[in-house]
């Protein structure tokens, strides 16, 4: 049976500079008592080999290693069969080093299984740095916890480390006022978290500068630059849709081959339906888990079931929880922090939207068909009367 | 730096593993991927013949060829320019590289071969091998593998079957 006694190790690269030149040979082992390599005694063969050499694996190339499986795990129980295994994997797979590279996918949380340990490891993942947790817990708090300020200050985080969907979804809350009254609404803002997020290559971000800049909402006006920005949002939109389903076709071995057809829709404000339907497979784990809360806890009128909204200390959203209303694009899920924050489709009146671009990505996939012109009718509530409560039909 | 001089060979360095069997790689090539040689040939203000030798001594011809071979792909890729589709080749040369016929204790002598004169670019491709191998395994299997005892005491696994209960395995 081979040895690893002899192996030479020499890990770091400020003490092996301070030896001089020679190629300095020095043992290092883990720490603790445990695995001394008299106690291993595992399945006889290539086994207990193996075992010899993983034991003297030192710990930063084992955090190494942690980490890449945490980097690419396609789900939670990918890192966690690991962490399982044995004490070192344990202790080392708690280090802010792993934590920090857990892909969004690993953390990707459902809303059912929501409880106190999905909140602390998403929070300690937070901690360490993690900027799709500081998002994805960011947006739980805020919008299914209530607690508007550390949400905020969570997504806040996320989007200093440049995390577009952070500074999107900041975007949306400045524009709407999300979490405080009509007058808390500031659109230079939102405007300008657009941009950021825009600059970083997010769809719906450029899509709604792109408005923006149509309407003078926030930024000056000027018609022409906002008709750029939709045209180059539906650009993006479509090569994204033409790459993933070339990446689909080479994975499936040239299966059959989509017809997409003629693209007149690059030049429409709204995009293409294919590419956004390819694009609604994609959607963040925020968003569904969002989806999925309120899917499973209604915000229906006060009496009715007490959603945990309700419960929290913030007050002036969670009380008067009568009527608020989900985005109608199903696959955003953010809700209404006030009554009448979301403005509606003003041809119908039946639909409401967060943002500009969820009314155009629900419009091209569903919207569109279903709409049809009410009798105008004023609304009871003054919240609505201001003009720009309702946003613009449509132009197609 | 210093330069090759004019007119003579080029600067080799040779890795010398067990049983004396020498490989040589241009030094230009060791500088790209190894720290230690770059910190080393700091140090070095003359050197009267043009071979720097590094002893392996431990460790098995393979492995010393195998990270040979490393180095130079990783020199000649350091050169060509940067594109996805050099990406992509780089990639599925590495895939090649530690294919499935290299098996676990050709892993480990790899990573002690890089390990010792700092390849930092192989140490992460072994760890990435090795995450790969034990990614999305259950835990006993994961203990098979990599040949490691259990030793959690019952509550720390009950601790860990806790934090973890939102997870569906």
């Amino acid at each position: 049976m081979r040895t690893r006694r002899g192996a030479c190790y020499s890990c770091h690269g400020a003490e092996a500079a301070s030896d001089g030149p020679e190629m300095h040979r020095r043992k290092r082992r883990k720490t603790a008592t445990e695995g001394s390599l008299a106690a291993v005694s595992g399945p006889p063969g290539c086994g207990a080999v193996a075992g010899d050499m993983f034991e003297e694996l030192p710990d930063d190339l084992v955090v190494s290693i942690l980490a890449d499986v945490a980097a690419s795990a396609g789900s939670p129980a990918d890192l966690a069969g690991a962490i399982l295994t044995c004490k070192r994997f344990r202790q080392l797979g708690q280090s802010k080093v792993v934590l920090a590279r857990v892909s969004s996918r690993c953390l990707a949380v459902r809303a059912k299984s929501w409880s106190d340990s999905a909140h602390r490891f998403l929070q300690r993942c937070a901690d360490a740095g993690n900027l799709d947790a500081c998002y994805l817990l960011g947006m739980i708090r805020f919008y299914c916890l209530g607690s508007r300020g550390s949400g905020a200050a969570l997504m806040a985080a996320a989007a200093v480390g440049g995390h577009r969907e952070a500074l999107y979804s900041l975007a949306v809350i400045q524009f709407n006022g999300s979490g405080g009254s009509k007058e808390d609404r500031d659109l230079r803002a939102g405007a300008a978290l657009c941009a950021r997020a825009a600059s970083l290559g997010h769809v719906d971000a450029l899509r709604e500068l792109g408005h923006c800049l149509q309407d003078g909402y926030g930024v000056r006006r000027s018609v022409l630059d906002g008709r750029r920005l939709l045209i180059q949002a539906n650009a993006r939109e479509l090569a994204a849709a033409v790459t993933a389903s070339a990446s689909l076709l080479r994975a499936t071995g040239g299966g059959k081959v989509s017809r997409t057809g003629r693209h007149s829709c690059l030049l429409s404000d709204f995009g293409c339906r294919a590419a956004a339907a390819a694009a609604a497979g994609e959607a963040h784990a925020a968003n569904r888990f969002l989806a999925e809360w309120f899917a499973a806890r209604p915000l229906g009128p006060p009496g009715a079931a007490e959603s945990p909204a309700a419960a929290q200390e913030e007050d002036g959203s969670g009380s008067g929880s009568g009527g608020l209303r989900l985005c109608s694009h199903g696959l955003c899920g953010r809700p209404e922090t006030r009554r009448h924050e979301f403005r509606r489709c003003s041809v119908c009146g039946v639909v409401n939207y967060c943002s500009r671009a969820c009314q155009a990505l629900h419009w091209k996939m569903a919207h569109k068909a279903e709409c049809t012109p009410m009798d105008r009718w004023l609304d009871a509530n003054p919240n609505a009367a201001a003009g720009d409560a309702a946003v613009a039909a449509p132009a197609l | 730096m210093a330069a090759a001089p004019s007119g003579s060979r080029t600067r080799m360095v040779t890795l010398i593993s067990k049983g004396g069997r020498n490989f040589k790689m241009p030094e230009a090539v060791a500088l790209v991927s190894s720290r230690s040689c770059r910190e080393a040939l700091d140090y070095i203000e003359y050197r009267g013949n043009n071979t720097m030798m590094i002893k392996l001594l431990d460790i098995d011809p393979k492995p010393v060829s195998m990270l040979v071979n490393f180095c130079n792909h990783m020199a000649a890729a350091a050169t060509s320019a940067a594109s996805d589709d050099a990406a992509q080749r780089m990639r599925e040369w590495e895939e090649r590289f530690l294919g499935d016929d290299v098996d676990q204790a050709l892993l480990y002598d790899l990573l002690s071969a890089a390990i010792s004169i700092q390849a930092d670019g192989l140490i992460d491709l072994v760890c990435k091998r090795v995450a790969h191998m034990i990614k999305g395994k259950t835990p006993q299997e994961i203990r098979t593998i990599l040949g490691i005892q259990d030793d959690l005491t019952p509550d720390q696994r009950d601790e860990i079957r806790t934090d973890n209960s939102w997870i569906d395995i």
